[in-house]
């Protein structure tokens, strides 16, 4: 029988080369964009996680995924300082603007010395930076043709020169001088946030607590919720995999429900001679399932293929970062393999179900 | 001999739109082991349906069908596939072989579906040649002409050894020369085997290869 099932599929390469795309699609898809939405994420815990300081003092409203704004005083920099239990404090200004990749990019205007030194980042390459012109990136923004003494734009139409390359990647991609974007931005005197180091790290939530009570009306938070995931930050986008998933398992069902019952049609006579030799219901629904299966496994593995290809390919346009995980691979394979066998079911029982000597006069 | 197949009393109605029309009214026959029984009457007289009737893949309007002892008529359709599986072997007139298949996979193909794991290189290598298309094997019926075709149908008929082979008109697609080798195999099946076998056939010199003729018309035997 498997042969029978391999020889049909032989029979006609153009339309299973079209059933295996379409299933291929809906695996590619999936991958895809879960592979993007991890990617994503994964690349924020990432850079938020090589940020030491363990607690961010701002004001409500001052830092979302998408924008930020510069409402904290630079003020409170001495004033935190003074605290008991705080080791070091950093002001950032963090500007979310519009950029090609992905909608919007952001840069963090810092205090390098002060900075580096409290998140343990060092300089790789090149020198900080000395003039409002000058610029800071990690070394994933510099994979991208950015060597030191390059130039880029970061926002607006003005030129920075890539002063030097940092390491490990932490944060906004590009950093410049606080005052450089203070500048710009025209904010003097203002930071987005204050990167606040303690002493003692087991008595974080009591030098927040410390900080709360002596500089009341501001937002003390742990650091770690700043950087929250990309699905906490959209929370729409939980629903909008789910989504893709029921689309992506729909569309191998209808492609494979479309194939079989074509395939069923030109080949009524062939049924009806497996039941003048005796095959039973069961037998003719499983040689109909199994080249579904068939199906769905090869367009299941160029799937897979083609969301590698697709993925790497982007990756190297636009910079996005793909990560393919085994769970979204395995659900993408079920999807494949279970949309195809449910799509195939109705051909299947329909075929089962007809009449052998109306079948054998089928022409 | 034993009584191999019996059927009483068989009535076929079709209905077709508002109207009946009896294909069978009322025929009854037996056909003993390891005969070869010639069936012949005009077109539209009823043989076929007798056929298909026997065969299991028709259920009669009346009467009772009796397969080497089993009751076809009162089985489910389930069961009336069992039978046929198990007990019939069948050749058609347009010879029905997988395209896609070689001519060992058609044969592979029925033992498949006969179950059991039945997977005998041995006795489909020992058919084919009987059927001298031992060197045919492995070709796809395309590959074949007509008389090679159908004699792989009677292979794949054959191979698991059924109770009875029904024939519609296995030399009705056929030129004299192939026609004249088919029913030597025929022959020489019911001669060496004892294969009982029923077939329908518009040809005097087929009927006459046969030990028994069958006259119909208008749905009886007469």
């Amino acid at each position: 029988m498997d042969s029978l099932v391999v020889s049909n599929i032989r029979q006609r390469p153009l339309r299973s080369a079209i059933s295996i795309l379409g299933v291929a699609l809906g695996v590619a898809l999936v991958m895809l964009f879960t592979g993007l939405a991890r990617g994503m994420s994964d690349d924020l815990q990432k850079r938020s996680s090589n940020v030491t300081a363990e607690i961010i003092f701002t004001r409500p409203g001052s830092t979302q995924l998408i924008a930020s704004s510069a409402n904290v005083s630079t003020k409170y920099v001495a004033l935190l300082q003074q605290i008991e239990g705080v080791e070091s404090v950093s002001p950032v200004i963090r500007h979310v603007y519009p950029s090609g990749s992905f909608g919007f990019d952001q840069v963090e205007g810092v205090e390098w010395d002060g900075f580096s030194k409290m998140n343990n980042i060092r300089l790789i390459q090149g020198h900080p930076p000395t003039g409002p012109d000058e610029i800071l990136i990690d070394e994933t923004k510099a994979s991208r043709n950015h060597p030191v003494g390059s130039t880029l734009k970061v926002f607006g139409d003005k030129l920075y020169r890539v002063a030097g390359i940092y390491a490990p990647e932490s944060g906004a991609r590009v950093k410049m001088t606080l005052a450089a974007l203070q500048d710009a931005l025209e904010a003097p005197n203002k930071c987005t946030f204050i990167y606040v180091k303690v002493k003692n790290p087991s008595e974080q939530l009591a030098v927040a607590k410390r900080i709360n009570e002596a500089l009341p009306g501001n937002k003390i938070q742990p650091t770690r919720e700043l950087f929250a995931t990309i699905e906490n930050s959209i929370p729409g986008l939980k629903v909008f995999l789910r989504m893709l998933v029921v689309l992506a398992a729909i569309v191998s069902a209808l492609v494979i429900m479309l194939a079989m019952h074509t395939t069923i049609t030109e080949r009524t006579r062939e049924i009806g001679i497996l039941k003048a030799m005796g095959a039973s219901r069961a037998y003719i629904i499983g040689e109909i399932e199994r080249e579904a299966l068939l199906i769905s496994f090869l367009g299941l593995l160029v799937g897979f293929a083609l969301a590698g290809i697709g993925g790497f390919g982007i990756h190297k346009a636009t910079g996005l970062i793909f990560e393919f995980g085994a769970r979204w691979a395995l659900t993408a394979a079920a999807i494949g393999l279970i949309g195809g066998a449910l799509g195939a079911l109705y051909p299947a029982a329909r075929a089962a179900n007809l009449d052998p000597v109306n079948a054998l006069a089928y022409e | 001999m034993a009584t191999i197949l019996k059927a009483d009393n068989l009535e076929k109605v079709y209905r077709i739109g508002k109207v009946d029309v009896p294909a069978l009214r009322g025929v009854s026959l037996a056909v003993q082991e390891g005969e070869f029984v010639a069936v012949m009457g005009p077109s539209g007289c009823g043989k076929s349906t007798m056929l298909h009737l026997l065969g299991g893949l028709l259920t009669p309007t009346k009467g009772r069908i009796l397969i080497d002892g089993e009751d076809l008529t009162a089985a489910s359709d389930a069961k009336r596939t069992d039978i046929r599986r198990r007990k019939i072997g069948f050749v058609f007139q347009r010879f029905n072989l997988f395209p896609t298949l070689t001519a060992e996979g058609n044969l592979r193909l029925a033992e498949r579906i006969h179950g059991n794991g039945a997977d005998d290189p041995d006795r489909r290598l020992e058919i084919l040649r009987m059927l001298h298309l031992e060197d045919k094997m492995h070709h796809k019926p395309l590959e074949l002409s007509g008389g090679e075709q159908q004699r792989v149908a009677l292979a794949r008929a054959v191979v698991n050894r059924p109770a009875i082979v029904l024939a519609d008109e296995p030399t009705g697609n056929l030129d004299s020369e192939n026609s004249e080798l088919v029913l030597k195999m025929f022959r020489e099946l019911n001669d060496r085997f004892n294969q009982t076998i029923i077939m329908i056939t518009h040809n005097p010199e087929a009927a006459a290869a046969c030990q028994r003729i069958i006259q119909m018309r208008d749905g009886h035997i007469v």
